[in-house]
């Protein structure tokens, strides 16, 4: 290899290094559609907002049976009626599990192990234990047929909590084949004429290790003042 | 000035760079990199493996040493393969079938360096009744900055790869400039529990902290805290943003409302696409989806039409390709759609490519045939003689 070689090839890997893409700081200027009517919050009306105001999960959140595409980002995709807190709810998060912000329809979340729990609450009971198990069997890739369904839901892990509400606890690694990987557990808690609900969903061996935790939190789980009050 | 260009054309240099030893070279430092990468992925993910190994002119072993990179070797095999197609061309026997084959991976090439360099994959999801004329990235996110009139709205954007504490913004020409305070390009966001929080934040976050880069990069959650500053202000506002606020920040300046968000990357379209209904079939029995599409109306170039975007049945408009890639669903019925929309110049020269190849070995085969033919005619007619 000759000199001028031996200098060439540094010059090139420096030059072909520096084309790697620099950040650009230039101004795009576009005109959008607003999706839907700006609910901004100005600083002034920020205080307003009450502490159990469903806030913002630092993952991007979780999609429905089907969906796999992350939702729009920063922008508001949810309509503002479907924004509405539901439940002003007061929780106590376990030991090594991580609180997070919720948003839109999550009340919270949790990180634990890599793994995502939600809290949710919507009017009535959202076409009942049944439809709700077989629609999350189907998030982990399984179903079950009705009979096995039906006595599966018939027979919940009944516990309450502090503050009296009725929690179901569903395991559903029980309708799962021996070596599912995902797995979910679910607690149902109803509250007057809303539902609750607690579900943890990922990798079937730490929702195992989990299972307490997730018992504790659920029986944890208490309507705030402002919500029982007449 | 020809004999110049002849004699330079035969330099050991040059003719090495349309030597086959070259090509087996390319072929096989793209199989390293194909098997390293493919080993890369597993533990790093697909994304951190394409960054590293596909698009870079380098793979840094060690931080320290260059191992070429994909670009680096695409572009030789591109000059190797063109090199070698003007020397056929110019020197050889014309072989059209070889031509032919060797313009057609050339086209491939010219093709995935347009789509490298070009192509553009964003999503879009509109909740029905919803209308829209831009697309999201996946995973690049801008700070904007607009003011608030009604159902459309001038933005103006700034993207915020490689954001650094530091930094200054201007969005001219409004007076805003921001300050960037802090960055993370994935963060964790907290609240108190009564809501207290030092900045400027549409949810009250207090706090926000680094979390490690998601090796799914949609997974990674930028959130900064910028310092605001126009002319009109009492006084520079701090301001907490966080990629999933789910409002942009109102901040009054002087007589105008500008709202500032943190999103993810907005790219204009050329048409307005409402959904009208999103609609699915399941697999009796079970909620999991068989098939769904949704109607939409869509405007483009003053005309206006309804029409149905389904799993086979893209939308494709001036270069724009709209796919039905999945859906949400509330439990009270509201329903959204989600289109992946791709934007490719090079979209047809995998197909133009292809045919090409395939056209110009049958072109070789045929030719080859008849050579063999005209042999072996020759060759008998030699017997018959002898």
């Amino acid at each position: 290899m000759n000199r001028c070689t031996l200098i060439a090839i540094p010059l090139l890997v420096a030059a072909l290094t520096a084309c790697e893409n620099k950040p650009d700081r230039s101004v795009r200027a576009y005109r959008e559609v607003a999706l839907v009517a700006d609910h901004a919050v100005s600083p002034s009306a920020a205080a307003a907002i009450p502490a159990a105001m469903p806030s913002t999960p630092a993952a991007n959140p979780a999609m429905p049976a089907g969906a796999s595409a992350p939702m729009s980002g920063g922008m508001p995709a949810l309509p503002p009626e479907m924004q509405t807190p539901s439940l002003p709810l007061a929780w106590t998060t376990p030991a090594d599990w991580e609180e997070q912000p919720g948003s839109g329809m999550r009340i919270a979340a949790w990180r634990v192990e890599g793994q995502e729990c939600t809290l949710m609450s919507f009017p009535g009971d959202v076409g009942g234990d049944e439809a709700n198990i077989r629609r999350w069997l189907g998030q982990v890739g399984h179903g079950a047929d009705a009979a096995t369904l039906s006595a599966f839901v018939a027979r919940p892990e009944r516990l309450t909590t502090g503050s009296g509400l009725e929690v179901r606890l569903f395991d559903l690694g029980a309708l799962l084949p021996p070596g599912a990987a995902q797995s979910v557990l679910a607690a149902i808690i109803p509250a007057g004429d809303q539902s609750i609900f607690l579900k943890l969903m990922g990798d079937a061996e730490v929702l195992r290790r989990q299972k307490d935790a997730f018992a504790a939190l659920s029986r944890s789980i208490a309507l705030k003042p402002e919500a029982t009050a007449p | 000035m020809t004999e110049v260009l002849a004699r330079a054309w035969q330099s050991r240099l040059v003719r090495w760079m349309y030597s086959i030893p070259l090509t087996v070279v390319c072929l096989v430092l793209l199989m390293i990199l194909t098997f390293w990468g493919t080993l890369y992925q597993v533990e790093n993910g697909l994304f951190a493996a394409q960054e590293k190994f596909f698009s870079s002119w380098f793979v840094w072993v060690f931080g320290v040493i260059p191992f070429p990179g994909a670009k680096i070797v695409l572009g030789l095999l591109m000059i190797n393969l063109l090199g070698y197609m003007i020397n056929i061309l110019a020197f050889q026997p014309l072989r059209p079938g070889i031509v032919m084959i060797h313009s057609g991976l050339l086209v491939m090439l010219i093709g995935g360096a347009i789509t490298h360099y070009y192509g553009e994959e964003t999503f879009l999801s509109l909740w029905e009744g919803e209308t829209a004329n831009m697309s999201s990235a996946y995973y690049e996110w801008e700070l904007a900055v607009w003011t608030r009139d009604g159902v459309m709205r001038d933005v103006l954007a700034i993207d915020t790869r490689g954001l650094e504490a530091g930094e200054q913004l201007a969005f001219a020409p409004t007076p805003i400039t921001v300050d960037v305070e802090t960055y993370h390009p994935n963060a964790r966001a907290y609240q108190t529990r009564d809501g207290s929080t030092p900045y400027l934040s549409s949810l009250k976050i207090s706090r926000i902290e680094a979390a490690p880069l998601d090796k799914e990069p949609t997974r990674n959650i930028p959130a900064g805290v910028f310092v605001v500053n126009a002319p009109g202000l009492d006084e520079p506002k701090r301001v907490l943003l966080f990629g999933d606020d789910t409002a942009p920040l109102i901040i009054p300046v002087g007589d105008a409302e500008y709202a500032i968000g943190l999103r993810q990357r907005r790219s204009p379209l050329p048409l307005a696409i409402r959904l009208i209904d999103f609609k699915k079939q399941k697999h009796p029995g079970t909620e999991i989806a068989r098939s769904f599409s949704s109607l939409v109306e869509v405007t483009a170039d003053g005309i206006t039409r309804e029409l149905t975007i389904s799993m086979n049945k893209p939308l494709r408009h001036r270069g724009y390709t709209l796919y039905q890639q999945s859906y949400r669903e509330t439990p009270d019925g509201k329903e959204s759609s989600t289109f992946a929309v791709t934007h490719n110049y090079g979209r047809l020269l995998p197909y133009v490519s292809t045919a090409m190849v395939v056209i110009g070995m049958i072109v070789h085969f045929v030719v080859m045939l008849i050579k063999h033919a005209r042999r072996q005619s020759k060759a008998r007619a030699a017997e018959a003689v002898s």
